[in-house]
């Protein structure tokens, strides 16, 4: 069979039956001239015979294996081949899950340059005909059985090298590659009990990859089909994933795989009840993947992939609130564009009084986080900079109170947490949208900076609990580049004043 | 605070409360030991808040799971708070439940069928953590050590790891090939933990090794276990007599020897034998001449004194 020069897959009985000078890869989508797939075909295969015969004791001769006895093979197979070809097989083995803990989808426009496969597609379709060149000697049942299996995943493990290839470039028709090469790796691992859900993985994403690729030609209706079948394999494919202890390894890639390829199913369906093109929005959204974050030392979260799922569910969410499928907290204020803020529920306790007066006080307020903070690499190194500084602004008592133990509170928000208060489930009309662009572990981890921060400058706050409750959007006005938001007072974070409405994402 | 002599329990235990939240754990401890003694009962909370108290630094300690979880089961209480942490009891009784049977099964040592046991306990567990406690965080983890991001989720890949790698030690004295493949799914949930999982990678190599023994040619897998390398010189003529052998029987840099296990015991023991001979023997002849010392001393000793 005629094989791929780019990528080693072999090529389809119907490709390469045609008479056409020209042939192309439905594993890579290369185009190539059949002479050089023949003379690539002749260069692996005399590879392949050089190998398989260097495993061979001398004087014995491949091509008449099937007329040498069954006793004879299966010896040769034990001490000269079995040894050799086990430990190549384990390292593909190896390879292959290693590779399966990354996602394998990335979103329409998106790209993802996460998972490294340490072998080339080339070298493992070269590496699966040398076990196929091997399968005569196998005669025992359980060899045969090891070998085509190993077979089996070794083809399975190149398709997917070709696939980490096509999430790292956004090309056209990559989908329909993809798609292909999932199906093909999904049934070939469906013979298989072992690798049952690997098998049932590949098949959620051949489903999902059908899904975009008719997204992406103008079919959005088309698409939702294919898309919430492979968001009801993938979720159903997680919740059951720990029943195989030796495949749970692929629950993260998973779990990331379902929320991009839900994040994809919702945009689609909050599109198609409004009219708008999903497309269009993909192609904004996109930019989100493209945005160059601070290097701040304890903010490495910041460079972790899965983090765009959560941006897109929350864009999936203003989207389904614009189109009226859904809804989004909105507070109430004045202004045509609506600003998205993390709304964190803050309990802390505090020592007060003196001697027999000492007693502890707990204390419930609410911090605003803008949903922007982590472009700014003030807000990373400077917390305070970045949410409603509550502590900055802490109530006048006097010092009797202070001994007395009578003081309520070691800060000011008040303001804040009647702000908050007003956000109410709700649609945008015809008010523009900023892009959120920090996630809600993002937002958590700025007020644990911020109250570490605090603690070490006010010896009397003890305990802290923040709990991030919600992401609401407050109205706001735009002068020149400039952000306008009222009803903070002295509480407007830092990085309102600074923000600059031309770096931030707007719908 | 109003300062009274004699407070009741129910005083007590809002001071001891109070006390929690400033972090005063030991002088908490002491209010609400007193407030069970006055109107305690076994189903009181106290007893729980006491038993949480106890819990500080002692996270790995069975018993001081066993005395909370007998608390929480003994309290009629749907939810208690502990400094600022409400925990609903259920939860609460469900992961120290867990915690009592991973540290049990952690502490499981011995011959390789116990180990594979401790490694299949691990796995179960693994699957408990995922599907009874899922995304929620571990309570001890964020009570004691501050820590949000243990998760059940998160805790069943450790405990796969740790399960996978001892499915490979108790695996490994008979089948080293199926050992070298639990190092792998090791080795993916510890990358998946955040661990660089090196040790792994090592063990994974050396499982996978295989030699032709030098000395009786047989063939043998798991370097350091079922075959050791011994110091040598491999003169050019035999280097050349074990070209193209599927197997090698001498290391990459030609300055050792393979040896399978019963090779390489049955040399040592034997060199063990011959040394302990060469030994006595040496001994013996050093107590001769102690011996012959000593005498010549003695009488150089009573010549000196006849010269006196």
């Amino acid at each position: 069979m005629l094989r791929c020069k780019y990528c080693g897959a072999p090529f389809e009985a119907k490709d390469v039956e045609a008479n056409t000078p020209y042939i192309t890869c439905r594993s890579c989508g290369t185009t190539q001239q059949r002479i050089d797939a023949k003379a690539y075909l002749d260069q692996v295969m005399d590879q392949v015979r050089s190998w398989v015969s260097s495993a061979m004791p001398g004087g014995f001769s491949m091509s008449q294996a099937e007329n040498v006895d069954s006793i004879a093979r299966h010896n040769i197979y034990v001490t000269n081949v079995r040894p050799r070809i086990s430990a190549e097989i384990s390292e593909y083995k190896f390879a292959a899950n290693t590779l399966m803990t990354n996602p394998l989808f990335v979103m329409p426009f998106t790209t993802d340059n996460a998972a490294k496969p340490v072998h080339t597609s080339a070298s493992a379709f070269e590496f699966d005909a040398k076990i196929k060149g091997l399968s005569p000697l196998a005669v025992d049942s359980n060899d045969r059985k090891e070998l085509n299996t190993a077979e089996d995943l070794v083809k399975a493990y190149a398709l997917m090298i070709n696939n980490v290839k096509l999430l790292q470039e956004d090309k056209p028709g990559r989908y329909v590659l993809m798609s292909n090469n999932f199906s093909q790796a999904s049934e070939m691992l469906s013979k298989s009990n072992e690798y049952a859900p690997m098998s049932k993985r590949f098949l959620a994403l051949a489903h999902a990859c059908n899904g975009c690729e008719k997204l992406l030609n103008g079919d959005p209706m088309g698409s939702m089909g294919h898309l919430e079948k492979g968001v009801s394999e993938l979720r159903d494919l997680k919740d059951n994933l720990f029943s195989f202890p030796s495949l749970a390894i692929m629950y993260q890639g998973v779990e990331r795989e379902l929320s991009q390829v839900s994040a994809v199913a919702d945009l689609v369906r909050s599109s198609s009840s409004t009219g708008g093109d999903p497309v269009k929005t993909l192609g904004a959204l996109a930019k989100i993947s493209n945005i160059q974050y601070p290097n701040v030392s304890n903010w490495t979260i910041l460079r972790t992939k899965d983090r765009n799922s959560e941006l897109f569910q929350h864009l999936s969410q203003a989207l389904g609130a614009r189109s009226g499928s859904g809804t989004m907290l909105i507070a109430s204020g004045d202004g045509d564009y609506l600003f998205p803020f993390w709304d964190v529920d803050l309990r802390y306790s505090f020592v007060t009084g003196a001697l027999w007066s000492k007693k502890s006080v707990e204390v419930t307020e609410d911090i605003l986080i803008p949903g922007d903070f982590p472009i700014d690499s003030a807000c990373l190194t400077n917390p305070a900079s970045g949410v409603t500084d509550i502590f900055a602004l802490r109530p006048e008592t006097s010092i009797l109170a202070g001994l007395r133990g009578s003081e309520t509170s070691i800060s000011g928000g008040e303001g804040i947490g009647a702000l908050s208060e007003t956000a109410r489930p709700g649609n945008p009309g015809a008010r523009k949208i900023i892009v959120p662009l920090s996630t809600k572990k993002e937002a958590e981890h700025l007020t644990e900076n911020y109250l570490v921060q605090r603690t070490q400058s006010n010896s009397k706050l003890r305990l802290s609990k923040p709990y991030v409750k919600n992401l609401i959007y407050i109205p706001c006005k735009v002068s020149g580049s400039s952000i306008i938001i009222n009803g903070f007072g002295k509480l407007l974070p830092e990085r309102i004043k600074r923000t600059d409405i031309n770096q931030l994402i707007v719908l | 605070m109003a300062l009274s002599l004699f407070k009741d329990a129910d005083a007590l235990y809002e001071q001891a409360i109070d006390l929690i939240k400033q972090g005063e754990f030991e002088k908490a401890r002491g209010r609400l030991m007193k407030s069970i003694e006055k109107d305690g009962g076994p189903d009181d909370i106290s007893a729980v808040l006491v038993c949480m108290i106890d819990m500080r630094g002692r996270l790995g300690d069975v018993s001081a799971y066993g005395n909370l979880l007998n608390a929480l089961k003994a309290t009629k209480a749907k939810e208690f708070t502990f400094g600022l942490t409400t925990v609903s009891v259920p939860t609460m009784i469900l992961q120290c439940e867990l915690a009592i049977e991973e540290i049990h099964a952690l502490n499981m040592n011995g011959s390789s069928a116990v180990t594979l046991e401790k490694g299949n306990r691990l796995l179960k567990l693994a699957q408990r953590y995922q599907s009874e406690v899922g995304n929620e965080t571990l309570k001890m983890n964020e009570i004691f050590l501050n820590d949000t991001t243990r998760t059940g989720i998160r805790e069943g890949m450790v405990l796969l790891a740790m399960g996978y790698e001892s499915l490979a030690s108790g695996t490994v004295w008979n089948d080293p090939k199926k050992a070298a493949e639990y190092q792998q799914i090791a080795y993916g949930y510890r990358k998946q933990v955040g661990d660089t999982g090196e040790s792994n990678l090592k063990l994974i190599n050396d499982y996978s090794k295989t030699c032709k023994c030098w000395f009786c040619g047989r063939t043998a897998s798991g370097l350091g276990i079922h075959f050791f390398p011994m110091s040598s010189e491999i003169s050019p003529m035999l280097l050349k007599s074990g070209e193209g052998e599927p197997i090698k029987s001498d290391s990459d840099d030609h300055n050792s020897i393979y040896a399978c296990r019963a090779c390489y015991r049955g040399i040592s023991i034997r060199a063990d034998e011959i040394a302990k001979v060469y030994y006595n023997q040496a001994m013996g002849e050093m107590r001769a001449m102690e011996a012959r010392l000593n005498a010549e001393i003695a009488a150089l000793w009573s010549a000196v004194r006849s010269i006196r």
